[in-house]
């Protein structure tokens, strides 16, 4: 017996849509909508027009945040209305809100332009205080894109009641725990300190030199993987911290060393790192010096 | 004269169309796009490859694209300052498969996520039908979306957003498995296509040459066809009849342009970007974000069909002889490229050799690496051009042309742009959405 | 401290003091048990080899040293006094317990071949390289250092602190060591600062 379907609307600020695109990739779309209702998307044909929605008065369960917002006009506006008259408005009839990317969680890339006029819904950048001061009904799903079952999985769970329990960035744990580290299938290299000798090698860590920041940030992605193929370090790419409130960063794909010492990974001080990373560092360990599969061996 | 303002929704984002009525005819359209993002700026002074980051965040739904425009460039300040990389084929086939695949993705999403609800909703007298959501062909059709990005995830990652892309070739290194696991995926989103796009198995519908055989056939395009016939598309939307495509391409040699049927070579040099009606101009007089490209200082229209017309596909000039680049023309050529590039990603599958080096390191080092690149590639929209000026390893400059642009850019009513023209002398609002939308707009991509 | 801990701390003090004057080949042993005062015998039950006990010696000295380090680290000043604090400290140590900076020089660095099953790399030095890891981290940090690799600025600082004491062994230099120990800090200072 299914339960009755919970009701979304989906908007958007400064937005590139790829939160949305990245929603529209998840695999078990037909078994989602007998739970859920999608009464609006900007990008598709649906039960209601925006119209239909910003005048009506019906509550709904779940709104749907994405994209940086701005109370300035002459930044964003949807269809005439400025952000006032649709997040402000929307809000007051939705039992839940999800931020779903950075954008909407921090201000994201976008932020990057206007940093005193653009935010995310309740951060901008690090600080508490964005768009709003304060709600106690939100939850954010950083990413730049989100991943589709972060978005599905969450609103399962509050669709169940079940309770969320998040970070200190409204994150919900059970995704946000994880660092984008856990599952790397380059582990040993790091372990060991061997570093990724350039770009497109399946041997060495991107730590080191590439720039990698998979130890420090927050996101499940190599346990869940995107597509449910791969992830950006499979494929020789450097984790680029899309999760987190300072991207993106600057120099994405050069590892910021202080005397050619990298920050230590996330809650680890510096001293157990440098420690073992120096007495790793000191052995040379030959099967991971060469190629992964060796033709003379 | 009657003006109205009218919404145009569900073309990644909105725009305003501006119309004057003449006769109860659009006389003339200003097209508005607002939400200007300000990414080239945020570029200007970054490392330049973190714009292999930053500029796939221009678009969620041709993100790939962008990256492949942005290595390009990349690649050709390098070639600027006097080193000239060699890429290898199977770095070169990579790149083509993720954007192939993104590609197929594109229309795919386009015809049943955008295009067709509307043609239902216009054939049942404006009457919304739940599709989306909804109905069986509409879950398929996602999932085949899902099933074609998995296959290029294989090698970019991630879908969107990927990051794969270094100058010098590709930072993946696949293996023979997971190129088998590609193939695989690509031919179940074959058999898709066959029984509800083409109607037909993939080499029948690549062998057909008239569009007779389309409208006969059992399938989503000649449903879509028949409602786009019914009214009246086939000689609604017409433009210039003038055509470029500046991205490399398997179905022609080099960048070309056409008028009518005539190809010529083209050159990127010759596009330009006018700020004409943009706030950039004038805040008090512009009414826009969006720019407007031109080759020469004439309008093109690029997408599929300029890229179809070059090609000298068999099939659609059938259609261009008989309905010119109208409606009709433009839709079916969007969706019969799913099978050229179905087809060609099958064959870059079947011959990459894995054993050749993903990825030349550049011997000049980032931070002395000074000058200015170009990159152009057929994104799934048309021709997508970036280029950066750099100095010493530091972005100075960097300006993005979108397809957008291309076709959606305001001229004047004595010289309109590709869809000002399209929309000129038409009759109802409803329509002149279609016609609109039978561009695939991109209205982030706009305004960037 | 337990009985057993006090007595292999004081076998390790011994051995470095007389490892250090006499150097790893000429010391037996029975010498460092007899300069304690126990059984040759006995001795083996702490330490199963002699290169086992001069491996644990280059430990026990580098955590030592390492140890002063990690104080300087946790002070609150700006990285110049740090230097001054470094400089000093080793120099003091150099003045007092002479053994410890003789004993990274004339044993350790000189035979190698004692060393190079158990001691690869940094792994029998890593408390004291460790510190000074976060000693140049932080510098470069706070802005106070110029970001070079880490080797340069280690080799740098060391190798004239090295270098120095052993002048000072050799005995041409002029005045003590501890009297020298601000015109270095500053020179070290002055080569390793940041120019903004």
């Amino acid at each position: 017996m299914r339960r009755k379907k919970s009701s979304i609307v989906w908007i958007q600020g400064i937005t590139c849509n790829g939160d949305s695109h990245s929603f529209y990739n998840y695999e078990s779309m037909k078994s989602f909508s007998k739970d859920f209702e999608m009464l609006y998307h900007p990008l598709l044909l649906l039960k209601k027009s925006f119209q239909e929605i910003i005048e009506g008065e019906d509550a709904f369960d779940f709104l749907i945040i994405e994209g940086a917002l701005s109370k300035d006009k002459s930044i964003i506006e949807r269809f005439g209305y400025g952000m006032e008259d649709i997040v402000d408005a929307l809000s007051k009839r939705a039992k839940h809100i999800i931020c779903a990317g950075s954008c909407a969680c921090y201000g994201g890339v976008f932020r990057l332009r206007d940093e005193k006029s653009i935010f995310g819904l309740l951060f901008s950048g690090k600080q508490k205080g964005g768009y709003w001061k304060d709600s106690s009904n939100v939850i954010n799903l950083s990413g730049c894109p989100v991943h589709p079952s972060w978005i599905v999985d969450t609103l399962y769970a509050l669709k169940e009641n079940k309770k969320v329990i998040t970070d200190e960035f409204l994150r919900p744990k059970e995704i946000y725990a994880y660092l984008a580290h856990h599952g790397c299938i380059r582990n040993e290299y790091f372990e060991w300190k061997v570093d990724c000798k350039g770009f497109g090698h399946k041997e060495g860590c991107l730590f080191y030199e590439q720039g990698c920041l998979g130890p420090m940030t927050h996101a499940n992605c190599n346990k869940i993987l995107w597509n449910n193929v791969s992830s950006k370090t499979r494929v020789g790419s450097p984790c680029v911290g899309c999760t987190e409130f300072d991207f993106p960063r600057k120099s994405l794909y050069e590892t910021q060393t202080n005397m050619s010492l990298p920050q230590a990974p996330v809650g680890i001080s510096k001293r157990a790192y440098y420690a073992l990373a120096g007495v790793a560092k000191g052995f040379k360990i030959e099967r991971l010096e060469k190629r992964l599969m060796d033709e003379d061996n | 004269m009657k003006i109205t303002k009218e919404i145009v929704e569900r073309i990644e984002g909105e725009a305003v169309l501006e119309l004057e009525w003449e006769k109860n005819k659009i006389n003339f359209a200003k097209i508005k796009f607002f939400n200007y993002r300000g990414l080239e700026q945020i570029m200007v002074s970054r490392p330049l490859y973190d714009a292999l980051v930053i500029t796939p965040r221009v678009c969620g739904i041709c993100s790939s694209a962008h990256a492949n425009a942005s290595i390009l460039a990349i690649e050709d300040c390098y070639t600027s300052f006097g080193e000239n990389l060699n890429i290898s084929a199977k770095a070169k086939a990579i790149r083509e498969i993720v954007l192939n695949i993104e590609k197929i993705h594109n229309h795919i999403k386009w015809y049943y996520f955008t295009i067709l609800p509307e043609l239902k909703k216009i054939d049942n007298n404006g009457k919304k039908t739940a599709y989306a959501f909804a109905q069986k062909e509409w879950f398929e059709a996602q999932k085949a979306i899902v099933t074609i990005l998995k296959a290029g995830s294989i090698f970019s990652g991630q879908w969107p957003h990927a990051s794969f892309l270094m100058a010098g070739g590709v930072t993946c290194d696949p293996l023979r498995s997971d190129v088998t696991q590609a193939q695989n995926i690509v031919d179940e989103v074959i058999d898709f296509c066959e029984e509800h796009i083409f109607g037909m198995s993939l080499s029948e519908f690549l062998g057909i040459d008239s569009s007779i055989q389309i409208m006969g056939s059992n399938s989503s395009l000649s449903d879509g066809m028949d409602i786009l016939m019914r009214h009246g598309f086939d000689s609604i939307g017409r433009s210039f009849d003038k055509f470029i495509a500046l991205g490399e391409s398997y179905m022609y040699d080099e960048a070309s342009k056409a008028v009518k049927t005539t190809v010529v070579k083209a050159d990127v040099k010759f596009v330009s970007e006018s700020l004409e009606h943009t706030f950039f101009e004038s805040k008090a007089n512009g009414y826009t974000y969006s720019k407007s490209a031109m080759y020469k200082k004439n309008y093109f229209e690029v997408g599929p069909m300029a890229r179809l017309i070059i090609g000298k596909d068999p099939l659609i000039r059938d259609f261009h002889r008989r309905f010119k680049d109208s409606v009709v023309t433009r839709v079916v050529s969007r969706v019969a490229e799913i099978a050229h590039l179905l087809n060609r990603t099958q064959y870059l599958l079947r011959h990459l050799d894995i054993s050749q080096v993903s990825c030349k390191k550049p011997k000049i080092h980032l931070k002395v690496l000074s000058g200015e690149g170009v990159g152009a590639v057929e994104g799934a929209r048309g021709s997508l051009i970036h280029r950066v000026r750099v100095k010493e390893g530091i972005i100075k400059e960097y300006d993005i042309i979108t397809p957008t642009v291309w076709n959606l850019g305001n001229g004047s009513q004595e010289n309109p742009s590709i869809a000002q023209e399209a929309i000129i002398g038409i009759d109802s609002i409803s329509k002149a959405d279609i016609v609109f939308k039978s561009f695939d707009v991109c209205s982030v991509c706009t305004t960037q | 401290m337990d009985k057993k801990r006090k007595k292999t701390e004081n076998i390790l003090e011994s051995a470095l003091l007389l490892f250090a004057k006499k150097g790893f080949y000429a010391t037996t042993i029975p010498d460092i048990a007899k300069y304690m005062g126990m059984s040759a015998g006995n001795l083996y039950n702490y330490f199963p080899s002699k290169e086992n006990l001069a491996k644990e010696v280059i430990k026990y000295s580098s955590d030592i040293l390492g140890e002063r380090i990690r104080k300087v680290n946790d002070l609150d000043c700006s990285t110049k006094e740090k230097i001054d604090k470094i400089v000093y400290s080793y120099f003091e140590m150099a003045t007092q317990k002479p053994q410890h900076i003789d004993y990274f020089l004339r044993v350790y660095l000189s035979n190698k071949e004692v060393f190079k099953d158990g001691c690869e790399g940094m792994l029998c030095v890593s408390s004291f390289v460790t510190e000074m890891m976060i000693f140049f981290e932080d510098g470069v940090a706070r802005g106070e250092l110029r970001n070079q690799d880490f080797f340069s600025a280690f080799g740098l600082f060391m190798g004239y602190l090295g270098g120095f004491v052993f002048l000072n062994g050799e005995g041409v230099l002029q005045k003590s060591l501890l009297e020298y120990a601000d015109e270095i800090a500053t020179n070290i200072y002055y080569a390793l600062k940041s120019n903004a």
